[in-house]
């Protein structure tokens, strides 16, 4: 999967909305890439785009989203139909408001399985269902297809939603804060099967998510996003050790641990913009303490500064980073 | 000796379950279960658990939003339980809170001034004239200014709006705030504000906080104290370092290193992946609560036995079988 400069409006009552600004980035066969932002950055506008998923009064300015030879932007939407579901599956955060309440596991399951596999009968679907949900690690899960939802806890109902995402067999599942929902001893349970689970079917991931310490347990690379443009992409190990963009150095110090306790904790001054008006050049320009005339004419393109880290600045801070 | 503000005793809050077609009391859920613990005068007391664990219904039983079915709180001495309303109104004058979402704690139709103005004037018998001076010094106490009076709650950004209803809680100068997840629905910089404010007014006005997260991390940067409650249940009680650096319940020990971590130290031993679900608070595990999941199980004794206390230093209680008294 590769997004190429992606460029997308909201068009709303109160005026037009500049949500993504240029987005480019691909996700590898295999890996686990972060996209890792605040709220309203256009993590989940861009996971959206990807699947031709976006509003009505959303415009695509400009990109390209190739996927296995298609261009997922320019294609009828009968054939992204085809693709989305089947090659490409979504995980989303609350897995209860995913779930139908009023029908049985096994009912929501076999009814996306009839898409898969169209000439099997009932018997030979109700199997594959209780294979997929054994995959997810559900026990018993014979049982668990005569239950309804509301019966299920939210690891479990993750669970699920993961056997119906994995149920076609995809090569890339999109999981947009697939475990925000759930309470940390479980979302640890849910996190390890993730991993397995993608070893297992050689899948790729692209996770969203806002939880800076999933990021570094699960990604293997991370894309950082500020009001709707990456501003720097690079491997797990180097955002965290080696941040060079000013927002990522930001963002990583403002992280509360125990290690900072007795200091005053560092955040970055000002707030997030507005995206009906947005500043011009890097969007990061006003909150910048690097700011250089340069920053405010033209939004700098994501440049290689060593190999495979990018970042998008004209004036990368000289000053070896540390967090304090 | 530290003054205790809040001394809670042996508190039971249970709530009925009905069923059926005539309704009748089927069973309870035990949301807390025989809980007694102590906050000083002055400290951080971070109180951890995962949902369903009680630590909401604990400080709702604390601000007596919900009846506790026995036990004791004393409040500055006073028990909570026996008083009646009208001291209790009083008493609440003492204690108040910051929940978690700011935008679902303002009122939207209520401009910032006469929402922080509310305490004020069911309280005390200040002039309109007063009140706004008053609420122009409470926002300059938590960053923010006079030109956030005359504004509605969603002008406002999340940050803002937090320090608004921190503002709003410290009108009355309270001697406890309780803090039940400040910082959840907040951007990661935003948290650091907030986080930065907070341990500022504690410090600087003195403050007694009751704070109520699962976010660990705030926990050990700002907690003086730490409880870690698990179904209705205080697992273990200690100082901040006792907690965080040599944790005694297993389950402390797994909530901790579930925790995704932004800077693993090289110490990081593997992660400790509990099995199973968190059990029903309306049917909880025999014998020790935490049995069916914990990975130090030592025998019949913890699924037979229920565990007390046990004091393992002056400052750190803990209940399981694994310490004998």
């Amino acid at each position: 999967m590769s997004v190429e400069d992606l460029v997308v409006n909201f068009h709303t009552v109160d005026g037009t909305v500049y949500a993504l600004n240029g987005v480019g980035f691909k996700v590898r066969k295999g890996e686990v890439l972060g996209l890792v932002g605040e709220t309203g950055c256009g993590k989940t506008a861009t996971s959206l785009a990807m699947l031709r998923l976006l509003p009505e009064n959303a415009e695509v300015l400009s990109g390209r989203i190739l996927f296995e030879g298609h261009d997922l932007l320019a294609e009828r939407l009968d054939e992204v139909a085809k693709i989305r579901g089947r090659r490409i599956s979504m995980i989303f955060q609350d897995p209860a408001s995913s779930l139908n309440p009023v029908f049985k596991i096994g009912a929501q399951l076999i009814d996306v399985l009839k898409i898969y596999y169209p000439n099997d009968d009932e018997k030979k679907l109700t199997k594959i269902a209780q294979e997929k949900l054994a995959m997810t690690e559900l026990p018993d899960a014979e049982s668990i297809m005569s239950l309804y939802p509301h019966e299920l806890s939210g690891g479990m109902q993750q669970r699920v939603i993961m056997a119906v995402a994995l149920s076609s067999s995809p090569s890339l599942v999109i999981a947009d804060e697939p475990t925000t929902a759930l309470d940390v001893t479980i979302q640890a349970q849910v996190l390890a099967l993730l991993k397995r689970l993608k070893d297992a079917l050689g899948l790729s991931v692209l996770l969203i998510t806002h939880n800076l310490g999933l990021v570094r347990e699960l990604c293997d690379r991370v894309a950082i996003m500020y009001a709707g443009s990456i501003v720097e992409l690079a491997d797990v190990q180097r955002i965290f050790q080696n941040p060079q963009h000013p927002y990522t150095r930001g963002l990583l110090s403002s992280v509360v641990t125990g290690r900072l306790r007795g200091q005053t904790l560092h955040y970055i001054a000002g707030m997030v913009p507005s995206l009906f008006k947005p500043p011009s050049g890097c969007r990061f320009n006003p909150r910048c303490p690097y700011v250089i005339p340069a920053c405010r004419d033209k939004r700098p393109e994501l440049v290689e500064v060593e190999p495979d880290h990018y970042v998008a600045c004209y004036n990368i801070p000289t000053e070896p980073w540390w967090r304090t | 000796m530290t003054d205790t503000l809040v001394d809670i005793q042996n508190l039971k809050v249970y709530f009925p379950i009905r069923g059926g077609l005539i309704p009748r009391v089927a069973g309870y859920v035990k949301a807390v279960d025989d809980v007694t613990l102590n906050i000083d005068k002055g400290e951080v007391f971070g109180l951890v658990g995962e949902s369903g664990s009680g630590k909401t219904t604990l400080a709702r039983a604390l601000l007596r939003l919900v009846e506790p079915n026995s036990g004791h709180i004393l409040f500055d001495g006073v028990d909570l339980l026996k008083i009646g309303k009208g001291s209790l109104k009083h008493l609440r004058k003492d204690m108040q809170v910051v929940f978690q979402n700011p935008f679902l704690s303002l009122n939207p139709r209520m401009i910032v001034r006469n929402q922080i103005a509310e305490p004020l004037t069911a309280h005390t018998k200040m002039s309109e004239a007063e009140i706004t001076q008053r609420a122009s010094e409470l926002l300059k106490l938590v960053g923010l200014s006079d030109e956030h009076l005359w504004k509605y709650s969603i002008e406002l950004s999340g940050g803002q709006a937090q320090r608004v209803c921190i503002a709003r809680a410290l009108a009355l100068s309270p001697k406890l705030v309780i803090l039940d997840e400040p910082t959840s629905s907040l951007d990661v910089s935003v948290q650091a504000q907030i986080l930065n404010l907070l341990e500022d007014l504690q410090k600087r006005l003195g403050l007694t906080y009751l704070l109520i997260t699962h976010d660990l991390g705030v926990v050990e940067y700002i907690a003086d104290r730490v409880a870690v409650m698990y179904l209705g249940k205080i697992a273990e009680v200690g100082t901040f370092s006792e907690i965080f650096q040599d944790p005694a319940h297993p389950y402390t020990e797994a909530l901790l290193s579930a925790v995704p971590k932004v800077d693993p130290a090289p110490t990081d031993k593997a992660r400790i992946i509990l099995r199973g679900n968190i059990p029903s608070p309306a049917s909880p595990p025999t014998g020790c609560r935490f049995h069916t999941r914990c990975q130090k199980y030592i025998g019949d004794i913890c699924r037979d036995v229920e565990p007390n206390l046990t004091t393992l230093s002056a400052t750190r209680k803990v209940a399981c079988h694994l310490y004998k008294p």
